[in-house]
């Protein structure tokens, strides 16, 4: 037996000298692998200045909520009941405080309808699920026994019960344990932030921040109940904070915290990014975010096996990021952004009628009714209609949501009426709303791909038929089973229908269960009932203070609900004074533009798209919500009117002519032409915009700018076309692309943020040379053209940036626009007559009488995309015509007439050059817009 | 009684190996946890005073007791299972209410079922060989053994499990049934394995993945992570340690890289602050231990002295094995202490108890030569 017990010791000696001695060294360095962490600290992001070093954008210290992990517990069930209530508590504290918890869980939850995936890729949803399932990969994903379904294709809320009741056990045993009071929401809300505590499970030295920039309030209830708030903490962060920040948003962009398709894109030039970052997400920040992150600091720490820090080895402070200065004067910009706002308001102000019909006769002639601009509200989602039926609605919305239940339930049995009867109605004798219902249900159809688009035959005569309403909606939707343009699977993935019937009374009762959710069909349901008045205008109006999109005003409250003033009164006067702004009702006109340059250097004054946002509730943390109006939002602020939005040019494009006619010698400067009214020489015969009424007699170049005459430069495209001889559209367009590409209207100007490649006409050289045809222009573009056009022949690379300096204030780098071409081939005979054409055209122009001695040259342009919609509004000029300093190009989309475009430029000049006071110009009212029927078309 | 021994016959040898091994571990254990360092010095003082009691009473004396003692056993053991405090999952501990002292029955149970077996094999050791003393042995080891196993405490059942054969085995237990035994069991062990490895919800929770997690550490890092951790604690301790006491950051041990490292797993401690020198010191110790005691029973003057000489032998050396095999990576994680060093009073009084039983045992040297071969 002693020969066992020996030989026992023997196979353990010989096991502590394989570990100690054979292995020993390799032991011990996988051990300092092990606790030796290196952990980054952030450095400060630079601020942003304006061209005159007024801040636009800068850090503000914030108080954080931070949880970790830290704790010992006896057992998982305590650790969970004792995390769970901490955070419990803290919800409730912070709901009082009115403050929020970050939010980046890719399930939502919603009261009424419950719990949904907010992502849109299925990668993501796949990754996300198998995080949660605690599975390394998505493969791993599928039936899992225990839970008795495929997780690979788990619901949202198959994955929440398995957060509350399977991994962080959130309040799920109430029979078993005592829990304090919670609701559904503090539930779902415990688990984000559970989920993001996981993302630090292994590396416990690290605390996730769940709420960012919270309340002084918020922060004292954290520091005064510290014992029983286990590993919830208070930490002093910097969040990114704008000054000015709708008049900028699109210029200087946002941060917020990088994500995986970023980190992987920005790690391609850097190892310095690390999946916890902020990082610029749009705009300069994100152009410039390796300047303005400066870089960061380290800590090397020791942690323990839970990576609990132990002692801090050595630290590398983390350096500032450099400051940046654009080339944008502040006041200018948001001066020339209220302007805009004044002018486009004054231009809706103008066309509101007070009749419920209008019928337009041309494009300039478009009205809007009283009752399609309350429901304009609606549509835009300013009116929230949603909030009628919750527990806080006022009386009047209760009232309305009435009216509106009995009738969404009277149209729904129409609907089911008309779907089911056996002789229905075609459409085209259907009436008018009826008609817009099915068309809203057709097109929710093929939204919810339970039509297939991409099946339809659309040479299909039932189509056609159905396309030119001359069969009903149900014999369409019959046809459509018949030829299989639809998806059961969308309907009822478990049974099989084989029969035509069968599967139009399922698709039916699709349809009947769907509009009852749908808010896009019950927002037709309210204008219909505005049409019929069957809700009051006088109700809508009240509801605009009820859900305070308005400030309360007890007088003119009591005025609007006794009848002094009548609802189309009360809400133009609140469009006058801008209490509602044109972005809000998303009306046309709602989107303007507008560039300022520096004539002699080319540097970027003023870059103004009208509407802007709110950059501070996207940076940092992003504000749902208010993401998701913007995104809805008919307005969309998200798009840069500037820099992406292409349009016509209209008239401004009449310098390039006239440089092409010139420089090519088809005319001279002494050149007469007679304007005949119609330009016969090419077919369809296009007209001057003053004929029939009158013509423009014979005149030369400079005066066709000055009247804007259309035949004139009909005769001039016709001439670069080789009319006479030979005519030929190649040779025109080759003419016009070469004399506009040497302006610089083929490309983009280079400006640092997202813009769009403007288009040079590519047919129709007749109409391409007064700006139609096909050419599309930003309005950055026309401004570098109109530069050009001012300093004869400079033609810049934009940049808005103007210099960066580090955090002492030593100029690191600057920035300049540089010469893109010097239009030498250009006489200076063809420069003084054009020049003397744009002044012309300003002193003709009543936009600027009270300019006095002041001088102003510049060109209008009204261009028509659309027959329907009103023609856009464009102005290009520079100031003052003698010795030109700026350059202004102004676009109002769907502005009716360039006259309200050169109004707006004239108030932005007047602005620059002090010609009235601030207080006069900037009053905060609709600008008065003439409102007679101008057929002005130049 | 005491007439009868003589001072020169008390085996001071075994008793200092014992003592200077139970100091290593009080110094090692107030390395680890320095609070629990007077604790455990209380243990020894209270294991000598236990062990001296023990061994002036005579053995025989004691197994006259021996079914009282077994009855007491099995009450013991049971009512772990009713008023037991749970820890980890599983009831093993006492509290005794008075003196709030944690007492673990299972830890006494193995010196009871010694002295028991020690009475019962010696009265039968002519008819051992028979099937009706085999059945009833197999019967009187199946209660105790069916208690532990409850709690659950699947290695202290193991291991005494394995000290019982080896009582068997040194009563004399032919040879024919030995290897016939080990026949029969042999591919019992082998389809446990293999049904273990196909369905392993024949072991509770915890038990399967302990040892699903020493088979394939990378697929169960959480559970292998304290034996992973502890292979590389006594590793990086390579030929000297790092020192006892030692404020190194870069320590397992203040690292917090194994919880309750004065316990079980103990020798991770040693391996990484004495070195391969402390750990060959201490498993020498325990050898020498081991062998003081099959001595003492190679010169028992009867059977059942030899016995319980040789039974406490078999139970440190198992249970030492046990332990720094786990340790050490070459056997999946159990729960058991290490015979003298590991902090727990109730495991170290009660093997001074058993050392006592032996010194006794010792004390009464046989006055004539019978048996069969000890060694």
């Amino acid at each position: 037996m002693a020969i066992v017990f020996a030989l026992m010791s023997s196979v353990l000696v010989s096991r502590f000298f394989e570990l100690q001695i054979i292995n020993g060294a390799d032991a011990q360095s996988d051990y300092i692998l092990k606790v030796v962490k290196e952990k980054d600290l952030d450095s400060t992001r630079g601020n942003i200045y304006d061209r005159n070093g007024k801040l636009l954008a800068y850090n503000d210290m914030a108080y954080c909520i931070t949880i970790s992990d830290n704790e010992v517990y006896k057992n998982n069930t305590i650790r969970n009941m004792s995390i769970n209530t901490s955070v419990l508590k803290l919800l409730h504290a912070m709901d009082a405080n009115g403050d929020n918890i970050d939010n980046d869980f890719k399930i939502s939850y919603d009261p009424v309808t419950g719990y949904s995936y907010n992502v849109t890729s299925e990668t993501r949803k796949l990754r996300f699920i198998a995080d949660v399932f605690g599975k390394a990969n998505v493969n791993e994903l599928g039936f899992d026994k225990k839970l008795g379904y495929d997780t690979s294709t788990a619901t949202a809320q198959n994955v929440m019960d398995y957060i509350y009741n399977n991994k962080y056990h959130i309040f799920d045993e109430p029979d078993k344990y005592e829990y304090p009071e919670f609701t559904e929401y503090d539930r779902y809300r415990i688990a984000v932030v559970r989920n993001a505590m996981s993302k630090y499970n292994f590396q416990r030295y690290l605390s996730a921040t769940i709420a960012t920039d919270v309340s002084e309030k918020t922060v004292a209830y954290v520091y005064e109940h510290n014992q029983e708030l286990s590993g919830i903490d208070v930490s002093e962060n910097t969040v990114r904070k704008y000054t000015d920040s709708k008049y900028f948003a699109h210029i200087i962009g946002y941060t917020g915290l990088i994500d995986e398709d970023e980190y992987v894109s920005l790690s391609q030039d850097s190892d310095e990014y690390t999946l916890h970052d902020t990082v610029g997400k749009s705009g300069l920040e994100q152009k410039l975010d390796t300047d303005l992150k400066g870089s960061k600091g380290e800590e090397t720490v020791i942690v323990d096996n839970l990576g609990r820090e132990l002692e801090v080895l050595n630290r590398t402070e983390p350096q500032a990021g450099n400051n940046l200065y654009i080339s944008i004067d502040k006041d200018l910009q948001i001066a020339t952004y209220n302007l805009l706002e004044q002018e486009i308001a004054g231009i809706l102000y103008s066309k509101i009628v007070d009749s419920k019909q209008y019928e337009s006769n041309s494009s300039s002639d478009i009205h809007i009714t009283i009752d399609d601009a309350y429901y304009a509200l609606i549509n835009n989602n300013v009116i929230d209609i949603e909030h009628f039926s919750d527990q806080s609605a006022s009386e009047t919305e209760k009232r309305i949501y009435e009216t509106f239940e009995s009738r969404k339930e009277e149209v729904v049995n129409e609907i089911y009426y008309e779907l089911t009867r056996d002789d229905p109605t075609v459409y085209s004798d259907l009436s008018k709303e009826l008609q817009l219902y099915m068309s809203t249900i057709n097109e929710m159809l093929m939204n919810n791909e339970i039509i297939i688009k991409k099946s339809i035959n659309w040479n299909d005569q039932t189509y056609i038929a159905w396309k030119n309403d001359k069969i009903s909606f149900s014999e369409y939707l019959h046809h459509v089973i018949n030829m299989q343009w639809f998806d059961i699977t969308k309907l009822d993935s478990e049974s099989l229908y084989s029969d035509t019937d069968e599967i139009y009374d399922l698709i039916v009762d699709y349809i009947i269960s769907e509009i009852k959710n749908d808010k896009k069909f019950d927002t037709k349901i309210y204008r219909y009932l505005i049409y019929n008045n069957g809700i009051s205008l006088k109700d809508l109006g009240i509801i605009l203070y009820d859900q305070q999109i308005i400030d309360y005003d007890d007088e003119i409250l009591s005025e609007l609900s006794n009848g002094e003033i009548s609802p189309f009164e009360f809400l133009l006067e609140r469009i006058k004074k801008i209490e509602i702004t044109p972005a809000q009702f998303a009306l046309d006109p709602c989107t303007g533009s507008c560039v300022i340059a520096d004539v002699k250097t080319g540097e970027l004054l003023a870059c103004v798209t009208y509407p802007g946002y709110d950059n501070n509730k996207l940076a940092n943390t992003v504000d749902s919500k208010y993401f998701n109006s913007l995104m809805n939002d008919l307005s969309s602020p998200f798009y840069n009117n500037a820099t992406q939005q292409k349009t016509a040019p209209g008239s401004t494009f009449k310098m390039v002519t006239a440089t092409a006619g010139l420089t090519e010698s088809v005319i001279t400067t002494e050149t007469k032409i007679k304007d005949l009214g119609v330009f016969e020489k090419v077919q369809n015969g296009p007209k001057c915009w003053i004929y029939p009424n009158s013509t423009h007699g014979d005149i030369d170049v400079s005066e066709a700018l000055r009247d804007s005459c259309n035949y004139f430069f009909y005769e001039v495209g016709w001439r670069l076309s080789s009319g006479d001889t030979n005519y030929s559209e190649r040779v025109g367009i080759e003419k016009l692309t070469k004399y506009a590409s040497m302006y610089g209207l083929d490309d983009t100007t280079g400006i640092e943020i997202s813009e769009s490649t403007p288009e040079i006409a590519t047919e129709y050289p007749i109409t391409a040379a007064i700006g139609q045809s096909n050419h599309n222009f930003t309005t950055i573009a026309l401004s570098r053209y109109v530069t050009a056009v001012a300093n004869r022949g400079s033609v810049y690379n934009y940049t808005l940036l103007s210099k960066l300096t580090d955090v002492n204030g030593n100029t690191i780098r600057t920035y300049s626009p540089s010469i893109k071409y010097k239009m030498t081939e250009i006489s200076d005979s063809t420069w003084n007559a054009i020049a003397r054409g744009n002044r012309m055209v300003c002193e003709s122009l009543s936009s600027f009488d009270d300019f006095g001695d002041f001088e102003v040259s510049g060109k209008t342009g009204t261009a028509q995309q659309v027959k329907n919609r009103p023609n856009h509004a464009l102005f290009v000029g520079y100031a003052p015509s003698g010795n030109p300093e700026i350059s202004i190009a102004t676009r109002i989309a769907y502005g009716y007439t360039s006259h309200n475009a050169s109004d707006v430029s004239a108030e932005i000049l007047k602005y620059y050059f002090n010609l009235e006071s601030d207080k006069s110009l900037l009053d905060g009212i609709a600008a008065e817009v003439g409102n007679n029927t101008n057929t002005f078309t130049d | 009684m005491f007439r009868n021994y003589s001072i020169k016959d008390y085996n001071f040898k075994l008793v200092s190996f014992v003592v200077i091994l139970t100091v290593i571990g009080i110094l090692i254990i107030g390395s680890a946890k320095p609070s629990l360092l007077t604790r455990q010095l209380l243990g020894l003082v209270l294991g000598l005073v236990g062990m001296i009691i023990v061994s002036l009473i005579d053995y025989k004396s004691l197994l006259k007791l021996s079914w009282p003692l077994y009855v007491l056993d099995l009450l013991l053991l049971a009512s772990v299972l009713f008023a037991g405090e749970v820890r980890g999952g599983a009831k093993r501990w006492l509290i005794l209410p008075v003196i709030d002292l944690q007492f673990q029955p299972s830890e006494l149970s193995k010196i009871i079922i010694i002295l028991f077996f020690a009475g019962w094999l010696e009265k039968h050791n002519e008819k051992l060989n028979t099937f009706k003393i085999l059945l009833i042995t197999a019967v009187l080891a199946a209660f105790p053994l069916s208690l532990v196993v409850m709690e659950p405490d699947l290695s202290t059942t193991v291991v005494t499990t394995l000290i019982i054969l080896a009582l068997l085995f040194l009563a004399g237990l032919s040879y024919k049934i030995i290897i016939g035994g080990l026949v029969a069991i042999i591919p019992v062990v082998f389809a446990g394995i293999y049904m273990f490895l196909n369905d392993s919800s024949l072991l509770i929770g915890y038990q399967n993945k302990r040892i699903l997690a020493w088979l394939y550490p990378e697929k169960y890092p959480d559970e292998a992570l304290q034996q992973q951790n502890s292979m590389m604690a006594i590793g990086s301790g390579q030929l000297f340690g790092k020192g006892l006491n030692n404020n190194d950051v870069a320590s397992l041990k203040n690292g917090n890289f194994i919880s309750e490292p004065q316990t079980d797993f103990i020798m991770a401690v040693a391996g990484e602050e004495m070195g391969f020198v402390g750990t060959l010191i201490i498993v020498v110790l325990l050898l020498l231990i081991t062998i003081e005691c099959l001595l003492i029973a190679s010169k028992a003057k009867d059977i059942s002295g030899k016995i319980i000489a040789s039974g406490i032998a078999s139970l440190i050396a198992f249970q030492s094995f046990v332990n720094i095999c786990v340790v050490t990576g070459l056997f999946p994680n159990t729960g058991l202490p290490l015979p003298f060093v590991s902090y727990g009073l109730t495991s170290l009084v009660t093997l001074y108890g058993g050392i006592g039983l032996v010194l006794n045992v010792g004390l009464k040297k046989q006055k004539y030569k019978s048996g069969g071969d000890l060694s």
